[in-house]
């Protein structure tokens, strides 16, 4: 996965890519995690956990983020025989957990939570808004759960992870054509989101 | 000013995913159009809110419940070969267990003068599932040999295996069609005496199936499992290395087939396993 200019190397990942590994000993490490190997599933998730963790939180919050990581986990070394590292371990892991998280949204109905705050913002934004100022974090977060999983899976692989086009087109299984107008159609909801909730750039 | 063909666009420019003409249009129409300059600037500054505000993570925390759960759960493969057993699949890879000890038989220890509450014990005969399960896939001979030096196994024909069960198992009477008896080693177990026949299919791979004739019944240990029913018989299925076990009770008979491929054939066995 290549990094654009923007990208903000998070927790000092720069030196922590699978890219940075020889191709023998990668295969090393996923044959023998997917065979039960824990010393090399400690490796695999060392390697991969950082990143997988953020872009779970991100989709699901930081509440259900736990949860949804170690069911990630557990399906990762469960599949990691079938990686045939026609991408990198990290669009294909990626892949998987965005899924997981999506679908975990789905199960769990919290898309329909969004569209009752949506349709109630009033109760929900603005009478704590008039209260107290809210830092920008607690803005940021209130209005990321304003749009929907997809769009801050594809905004967190941007603005967190720095991927380019290409690589979140990888792990969205999206046409790399559609990836700028998505991104453009997500920053747009964030944006309205973040302005309804008195955000002033 | 009209900005419906470059607002799409707006994302690819500040990302850098545009080509050097279609950037030098959009930044000569940004420096004219307040309202697309506006745009670019929030949604850069939406990312620098995002980066500045995203906390660190810790995730050696979950590694260990992730570890304990790896410890406490079987990972099984996924397969996507098949689509009749992936909902087995689904189902074994959430089922909680984790052991490798196939059968665990349970063999009467009573005299003939006594039967009390302490006459049954529990045997582990420790047959490592995976390993097994692992060998009838690639190597069937070399899974009935283990199970052969560990349970003083041998080689018999039809009429000294027979002999030597006091019955004549099943697979003797018919086999589904599409496979072909290969060999018929016995087993020693400490539960009773078991057949382990090696049938082949057209294609070259095997499967074993394994014939007793005890009340108790085949244990898959903590395997994850499943109880579902099959060609009319209660049977529990377990997966492991792509393939499939089940396990079936016909009349006094337990019946055991490791290395099916999938449901269909699970059912074909199950079918033709009568007495």
């Amino acid at each position: 996965m290549h990094q654009s200019e923007s990208s903000n190397q998070m927790d000092g990942q720069t030196n922590n890519r699978s890219s940075a590994i020889p191709r023998e000993e990668l295969e090393t490490w996923v044959t023998n995690a997917a065979s039960g190997s824990r010393e090399y599933q400690k490796k695999i998730y060392e390697l991969l956990a950082s990143r997988v963790y953020r872009v779970i939180r991100k989709i699901v919050g930081a509440n259900n983020a736990d949860d949804v990581m170690q069911d990630f986990v557990i399906q990762l070394f469960a599949k990691l025989g079938q990686f045939r590292f026609e991408s990198s371990l990290e669009t294909w892991s990626h892949r998987m957990a965005v899924n997981q998280s999506l679908q975990y949204l789905r199960k769990s109905n919290r898309e329909d939570q969004r569209v009752r705050k949506v349709a109630f913002p009033t109760n929900m934004f603005e009478e704590p808004m008039i209260q107290r100022q809210a830092d920008d974090a607690e803005v940021l977060h209130l209005a990321m759960e304003q749009i929907s999983g997809e769009q801050r899976a594809i905004l967190h692989m941007k603005e967190i992870e720095g991927l380019g086009y290409e690589d979140i087109a990888g792990v969205l299984g999206i046409p790399e054509g559609t990836v700028g107008s998505r991104l453009n159609k997500a920053r747009k909801d964030l944006r309205a989101s973040l302005i309804h909730l008195g955000w002033e750039t | 000013m009209n900005c419906d063909w470059i607002e799409d666009k707006l994302s690819a420019y500040i990302d850098k995913e545009v080509g050097e003409e279609g950037r030098l249009r959009i930044a000569e129409h940004c420096e004219r159009c307040e309202s697309c300059r506006s745009m670019v600037s929030q949604f850069m500054s939406i990312g620098r809110l995002m980066r500045q505000t995203e906390s660190r993570v810790d995730t050696d925390a979950v590694w260990e419940r992730v570890a304990v759960r790896l410890d406490n759960a079987k990972v099984v493969p996924i397969s996507t070969k098949a689509s009749n057993k992936n909902w087995v699949y689904a189902i074994l890879a959430t089922a909680a267990s984790l052991s490798l000890f196939w059968f665990v038989a349970r063999y009467d220890t009573s005299t003939e003068h006594g039967d009390d509450n302490d006459s049954h014990q529990h045997a582990s005969l420790a047959v490592d599932f995976q390993d097994v399960f692992r060998l009838t896939k690639t190597d069937p001979r070399a899974a009935i040999a283990k199970l052969v030096a560990k349970y003083q196994g041998q080689e018999l024909s039809q009429t000294a295996a027979t002999d030597y069960l006091g019955y004549e198992p099943a697979l003797y009477k018919s086999v589904p069609e599409g496979f072909a008896r290969v060999s018929t080693h016995v087993l020693n177990m400490p539960c009773c005496k078991c057949s382990a026949t090696l049938c082949e299919r057209s294609d070259g791979t095997s499967l074993i199936v394994f014939e007793h004739k005890d009340e108790q019944p085949i244990w898959f240990g903590d395997s994850p499992s499943i109880e579902t029913q099959c060609s009319g018989k209660i049977c529990k299925i377990v997966e492991s290395a792509g393939q499939l076990a089940v396990s079936w009770k016909n009349q006094d008979r337990q019946l055991t087939v490791v290395g099916a491929n999938d449901l269909a054939e699970v059912n074909q066995w199950v079918a033709s396993m009568e007495l």
